[in-house]
């Protein structure tokens, strides 16, 4: 009796699961998601899918045509879309693999509450990267970019890369829901673009494609308020306090010369100037000269770098200042450090944001 | 018959128990910030801690089952009143549960279903002794212990020291409502008091080791909540639940079926020892189990139907209602009337 009560203890390990019961055969496993404004005011939705229906030998999984397709369905809203590829494939669609989702930036007047609430409730894991793309999103979805590879995972790399190099900010659905939630908090979505370069004609080991980040869309309460370039969006990283490794190109007296910095870290002191809120930004890192002129002084190319990381921050400092977007957790600062002081803006900090000043140092040391 | 007994370490993992199960199907209604939560919880302990100390020197200083200390001729009589606290608190834990598994699973099985197959388990359970509960409660914690360790450290969020906030005036309402639900679901206090005479020695050691290791696991959990998951916690609901959802590594991809072996089987040890108290009173254990998770399941049935929520106003005075009489009045009765006795035996 105690054995056969154990392995049903023991059986509810290998037979519980997190989603709907079903075959793996009828299962639409989704990889990426892309969508797109449908004529009719819906939504056109792309689905990246794994099929494995054309993998015939028992040989390790290639994610050529056979194997990866990209499925559309329309709805007037994400859930019905998802619905219809239901109906239409005859199987249960799985989007607990997601690698990604790329929101066409037609979409930008539309907001994102929409689409957080339906990808709460999905199957989606909460650490998925949700991205704007420039154009169409079916498109990007159903980019090839490497033999053997799927798109989304390639994408999302790029999106990773961009996020490590601090060239983007991290946009998480769990980060991006967050930051929406916050009054006047905002978040800068990265802004995705393949861009098809000239034929490359029979030559079949040459790419015409280029892919990546080129900037970003700050999102306020939901709502998309404006782009933002990508120095910008390293600034933000950096006023933030969470930009880890960066490069950088400089102009010297004797050439350009480019270097990597890396072990950045960042300290922020928030103070009061004025009854206006200063923040201090203390920026350190190590920095390797990646490639300079014969003759550059090695101070001048570290010199440069520095004005370059302030010059980066300004870009980001004047993009918040304009509308007031809180893209550096300023309001958040004010209620650790100076609560009191929270009490005056009733819970709204756009006008602490307008009004903030920020004092930049950076230095940089020899890695 | 001997009584069995067991030791201080187990009870105390079953009333840790106990409190991760409440814990694990607590549904914040609002989760905003993490300090209310935080120095809610730490009062409340102390609160809880000072409630104990009747109860702690009661037993320390040898004392029997309270019930037949304080009614020698019919101790039965209060040992009913706590079956039936301990099956409103079974029946309610698992309608919970139940409502956790509908509303974050789909397609389980039918709420009555999951209520029947729980009681059926810890009726099983209760029917086997307190030893079979103590030891299996010790597995469980291990396991809890386990996983709560991994999904913490691979966990994929950043660490964000700005969401832990100094109190305001706006967070009084919220810490007030957590004190309160914090002591009124100190519900250990009647458990211990109902388990006492099945605990070896060391008192003490039980009932504060517990309050040690409860602050210093909840306060972890809240702690790890707020730094990385913020505002979203009140998206997911559960809080330890969340931890794992934002958890992944590369070969767990999800953590949601690995978390839910662990709580069915936290569930069933847990609702058993409550099955297990309530069958004190009945002359025959092993039936009395049977009946006890009979009766716990229509009640689960009702407050799932109904319901029913432990922040709920009537519940609340209710659960407060039992810490208060059954776990700190009933003791200290029993260790004024084991005093006196004392004295006049001198």
């Amino acid at each position: 009796m105690k054995r056969v009560l154990a392995a049903i203890v023991l059986s509810a390990a290998l037979l519980s699961g997190c989603g709907k019961i079903s075959d793996v055969r009828r299962r639409l496993v989704v990889h990426s998601i892309g969508i797109d404004p449908s004529d009719d005011g819906g939504y056109t939705v792309s689905y990246q899918v794994f099929s494995g229906g054309g993998n015939s030998d028992s040989g390790p999984v290639d994610a050529s045509e056979s194997t990866v397709k990209t499925l559309v369905s329309d709805g007037k809203t994400l859930a019905e879309a998802e619905e219809g590829l239901r109906l239409k494939t005859g199987k249960e669609v799985f989007l607990g693999d997601v690698e990604l989702i790329v929101i066409s930036d037609s979409l930008k007047d539309e907001g994102l509450g929409e689409f957080l609430q339906y990808f709460r409730k999905s199957d989606v894991y909460l650490g998925v990267n949700a991205v704007y793309c420039r154009g169409s999103a079916s498109k990007v979805i159903g980019t090839k970019l490497e033999q053997g590879e799927a798109a989304s995972i390639l994408l999302r790399e790029v999106v990773e890369r961009a996020v490590e190099e601090s060239r983007a900010s991290s946009s998480r659905i769990i980060e991006i829901s967050n930051a929406v939630s916050a009054p006047s908090e905002a978040i800068a979505i990265p802004l995705l673009e393949v861009k098809r370069g000239e034929d490359s004609g029979e030559d079949s080991t040459v790419s015409n494609l280029s892919v990546g980040i080129t900037g970003g869309i700050v999102v306020s309460g939901v709502r998309p308020v404006k782009s933002a370039d990508a120095d910008a969006c390293a600034g933000i990283r950096l006023l933030r306090g969470n930009a880890k490794r960066l490069s950088l190109s400089v102009n010297t007296s004797s050439g350009a010369a480019s270097l990597c910095i890396d072990n950045i870290k960042i300290k922020r002191k928030l103070g009061f100037s004025g009854g206006s809120p200063l923040i201090t930004v203390k920026i350190s890192g190590r920095y390797k000269i990646m490639s300079a002129p014969e003759n550059a002084r090695e101070s001048e190319i570290v010199s440069e770098a520095e004005k370059a990381l302030l010059s980066l921050c300004e870009k980001a400092r004047r993009l918040s200042a304009e509308s007031g977007d809180d893209l550096f957790g300023i309001g958040r600062m004010i209620e650790k450090y100076a609560p009191s002081a929270s009490k005056l803006y009733g819970g709204d900090f756009s006008e602490a944001v307008k009004s903030s000043v920020y004092d930049v140092f950076a230095r940089l040391s020899e890695y | 018959m001997p009584l069995r007994k067991i030791s201080a370490g187990q009870l105390m993992l079953l009333l840790f128990l106990s409190r991760i199960m409440h814990t694990m199907i607590f549904r914040a209604e609002s989760f905003a910030s993490g300090t209310p939560l935080m120095l809610g919880l730490l009062v409340s302990t102390a609160v809880e801690a000072l409630l104990a100390i009747p109860l702690v020197i009661y037993f320390s200083k040898g004392g029997a089952d309270p019930a037949s200390e304080l009614f020698p001729s019919r101790p039965r009589l209060l040992k009913i009143f706590y079956s039936v606290y301990f099956l409103v608190i079974a029946g309610t834990t698992v309608a919970l549960f139940t409502g956790f598994l509908q509303s974050e699973f789909s397609n389980v099985v039918s709420p009555i279903f999951s209520v029947l197959l729980i009681f059926a388990a810890s009726a099983y359970c209760a029917s086997n002794g307190v030893e079979g509960l103590g030891r299996a409660g010790t597995v469980v914690f291990w396991l809890f212990a386990g996983l709560f360790v991994f999904m913490a450290s691979v966990n994929e969020g950043g660490f964000d020291l700005l969401n832990i906030r100094p109190m305001t005036e706006n967070d009084l309402s919220p810490f007030f409502e957590y004190l309160a639900d914090g002591i009124s679901s100190a519900w250990w206090l009647p458990m211990f008091c109902a388990l006492g005479e099945n605990l070896r020695s060391g008192a003490a050691k039980a009932a504060y080791g517990y309050l040690v290791l409860k602050l210093a696991v909840l306060e972890a959990l809240l702690f790890l909540v707020t730094i990385i998951l913020w505002r979203y916690v009140d998206v997911l609901g559960y809080p330890i639940f969340a931890l794992g959802a934002y958890a992944k590594t590369d070969f767990i991809q999800r953590f949601d079926a690995i978390n839910m072996l662990v709580w069915a089987i936290n569930c069933v040890i847990v609702v058993g020892t409550y099955v297990f108290i309530c069958t004190k009173p009945s002359k025959k254990p092993k039936a009395g189990s049977y009946a006890a998770a009979a009766l716990g399941a229509g009640i689960a049935f009702i407050s799932y139907k109904s319901g029913l929520r432990f922040n709920d106003g009537v519940f609340l005075i209710f659960k407060a209602a039992g810490v208060i009489l059954l776990g700190t009045a009933v003791p200290a009765a029993a260790l004024i009337k084991l005093g006196l006795k004392r004295r006049a035996e001198k």
